[in-house]
């Protein structure tokens, strides 16, 4: 345990480094952030063609509502910990590399969910946005993510017959 | 495929409990509100050149009366006894109680009370230093009237509060109720590995943390 949890630490600590350095910030979170409100904006249009995406905001032409996807909100946290999560662990690496994939879709899968509620609770209700948006949704995808790994852990092969 | 079940009905039981702990938390927003904030007015009066920062509970905020130092307060030529009240809210930073609390429970390892209680100090512990660095961050931005900074923080001092602040509003918060919880029930996440896919039902489970 003692080696893992001191990996985990080491890579977690690491890759949030790296997230919150400017060029961590200019390189990969500016565009995921702005790649993941396009994605969303393209989800929402297929049943409500009247949300377009402006950079990393999100833009209701009907109502003049918006959001702004800002750091916090991409599910980069998320992924961020179930990586250091699966590379920490004893696992061959194929299988942390196809945990960490898989683990990256469900993530932004239910990322997506996220903010396609939010979009339209805030049209509803301030108070609910605020709940959802600031304690609702952030357990649920670390939850997301902590489901993820304990799947990996299961898929794992035996202790015994692993090389690593 | 049995094991499927099992793994269902333990993030069944977080759902639940979780729930359960996020309306315990909400009604108890003012205890744990002020027991942050006496943590934060420790760190805001060990870090800044100020001589009080009491926090108390207004509309469900946290609002710290900072009064400067005396050599601040000589140096701005401030009028005596100024205070500055700064307002923050706890709960952004304590989110991830009642799911640790939902963790801890639904996998019930032995000792849960004193496990849960150890868990929710610690969180407490950093919601409460985030929300004394959030104070620090907003004093590194107020002026005086002639637009001077009102206190004298070095730049790395800023850069060090920017950074305890991202640390205690981004990651924390995220990171510290799963890493509490593997920590506290660690027999539970090896079972799921030795077990070739299954969790412990919670009989061998009790029975593996009665043999440690």
């Amino acid at each position: 345990m003692l080696r893992t949890a001191i990996l985990f630490v080491v890579i977690v600590v690491a890759l949030f480094a790296l997230e919150l350095t400017p060029p961590g910030q200019h390189f990969f979170v500016e565009p995921w952030t702005t790649a993941v409100a396009r994605v969303s904006a393209a989800a929402i249009q297929l049943a409500d063609p009247a949300v377009i995406a402006t950079g990393a905001v999100l833009v209701s032409t009907k109502t003049g509502f918006a959001v702004a996807i800002l750091a916090g909100c991409n599910g980069v946290e998320a992924m961020i910990v179930l990586a250091a999560g699966m590379l920490a662990f004893p696992a061959p690496w194929k299988h942390r590399v196809v945990g960490i994939v898989a683990g990256t879709v469900a993530i932004q899968a239910l990322n997506l969910v996220r903010i396609a509620s939010l979009f339209y609770i805030g049209q509803w209700n301030r108070d609910a946005f605020e709940w959802a948006h600031l304690y609702l949704w952030q357990s649920l995808i670390m939850l997301d993510a902590l489901i993820v790994w304990m799947l990996w852990l299961r898929s794992l092969p035996s202790p015994r017959s692993s090389p690593a | 495929m049995a094991a499927k079940p099992s793994l269902a009905a333990f993030v069944a039981r977080v759902i639940a409990f979780a729930a359960l702990a996020f309306a315990a938390w909400h009604f108890a927003a003012k205890p744990l509100s002020l027991a942050c904030g006496w943590i934060g007015t420790r760190v805001v009066e060990a870090l800044a050149p100020v001589d009080h920062a009491p926090a108390a509970y207004r509309d469900g905020q946290l609002v710290f009366a900072v009064q400067p130092d005396y050599v601040t307060s000589g140096r701005r030529a401030l009028a005596a006894g100024t205070v500055y009240d700064v307002t923050t809210s706890a709960r952004v930073f304590t989110y991830g109680l009642p799911f640790f609390l939902g963790l801890i429970v639904a996998s019930r390892p032995r000792r849960l009370v004193a496990k849960a209680l150890a868990g929710t100090g610690v969180i407490v512990l950093l919601a409460g230093a985030t929300v004394g660095f959030d104070v620090l961050l907003n004093l590194t931005m107020l002026r005086t009237n002639a637009g001077d900074p009102l206190f004298g923080f070095s730049q790395g001092a800023r850069e060090a509060i920017a950074l305890g602040y991202q640390l205690g509003a981004v990651v924390f918060p995220a990171l510290a109720p799963v890493v509490l919880w593997i920590a506290l029930d660690w027999r539970f996440v090896e079972s799921l590995r030795s077990a070739g896919a299954q969790p412990p039902s919670d009989e061998e489970h009790q029975h593996a943390e009665q043999q440690d």
